[in-house]
């Protein structure tokens, strides 16, 4: 041995100069379920009532899109509003500050493929931990990385979001009762966190 | 004190078809987003070097925005497109 090993569940620069890491089950598990839950959370789905659209359309980020002006109907589209979910309107946010309706035209465009890349992402990871096995042990090259860097980095504006964390993380953690179920989380908060630095650590140079 | 050039009001549709007049790509603080994180986006998205990227990481973190790119209105809209990919939280805006 003699050689630096990856710990458990944090990342390191292996001697591949990849990052690398080793998950056991229960930590590859647990990121594994919470990126199902972001694909549940953000994989674009028809609105009640509709017809689901052509896959291949929705493939192509084409769902959704306006074509009134192509045969030369003028009916004003539906303005897409900000999701009221707070998670999701964090992971994704409006384009413009002051403009509802240049935020909702750029909405129309954009959304539904950033709503597919984030499940990309955390697809991803979920194939890596797979694939990883009992073993767990993970070497990450740059498409993946980027994946689990992205797919990371929505966890934690989920989680976060969700708990309310403010700034000051400390203080935040003093202000919970020893007993508030907000403490679990938190430490799983904390832990997305270091694995995220870690991965960012072990990629610049 | 000195005077300003006069400038006419102009209306607002106006704004459209002045060419030279940049949009730009702002990036907002938010408690959630690690510093280096941020830091390694402007660098692997824009190209930033490290100095600079680190400075306007502190910028949005100190002053709560940064203004992170300029540009057309279409090349900031792919902008702030890339940093919600990232999850950063961007907008455009005009700057007048």
């Amino acid at each position: 041995m003699g050689n630096r090993q990856p710990v458990n569940g944090l990342f390191a620069r292996g001697r591949s100069g990849r990052p690398e890491i080793v998950l056991d089950e229960l930590h590859g598990q647990l990121l594994a379920d919470l990126c199902r839950q972001v694909i549940e959370l953000v994989e674009p789905k028809p609105a009640p009532g509709e017809p689901a659209g052509d896959p291949l359309a929705r493939e192509l980020g084409l769902d959704g899109l306006d074509w009134g002006g192509l045969d030369g109907g003028d009916a004003k589209p539906e303005p897409m509003n900000a999701p009221d979910d707070p998670v999701l309107a964090r992971l994704l946010p409006d384009a413009y500050r002051d403009d509802p309706e240049a935020s909702s035209e750029f909405r129309r465009y954009t959304e539904n493929d950033l709503r597919l890349r984030k499940c990309d992402n955390a697809r991803m990871v979920r194939g890596d931990i797979a694939a990883a096995g009992t073993e767990g042990h993970m070497v990450l090259d740059e498409q993946h990385a980027q994946a689990w860097l992205g797919a990371l980095n929505d966890l934690r504006l989920a989680l976060g979001t969700n708990l309310g964390v403010s700034e000051d993380i400390d203080a935040y953690a003093e202000s919970l009762d020893p007993d508030d179920p907000r403490l679990a989380m938190l430490a799983v908060y904390h832990w997305l966190g270091a694995l995220q630095e870690t991965l960012v650590e072990s990629l610049m140079r | 004190m000195s005077v300003a050039p006069v400038e006419l009001e102009k209306p607002e549709s106006d704004e459209e078809v002045l060419p030279d007049t940049p949009w730009v790509c702002i990036v907002w603080n938010d408690p959630i987003n690690l510093m280096s994180y941020v830091t390694y986006v402007f660098q692997s998205y824009f190209g930033y070097p490290k100095k600079k990227a680190e400075k306007l990481m502190m910028d949005v973190h100190n002053k709560g925005r940064a203004v992170v790119s300029s540009g057309t209105r279409e090349e900031m809209e792919r902008d702030v497109n890339a940093m919600h990919g990232f999850g950063l939280w961007a907008t455009v805006q005009h700057d007048k």
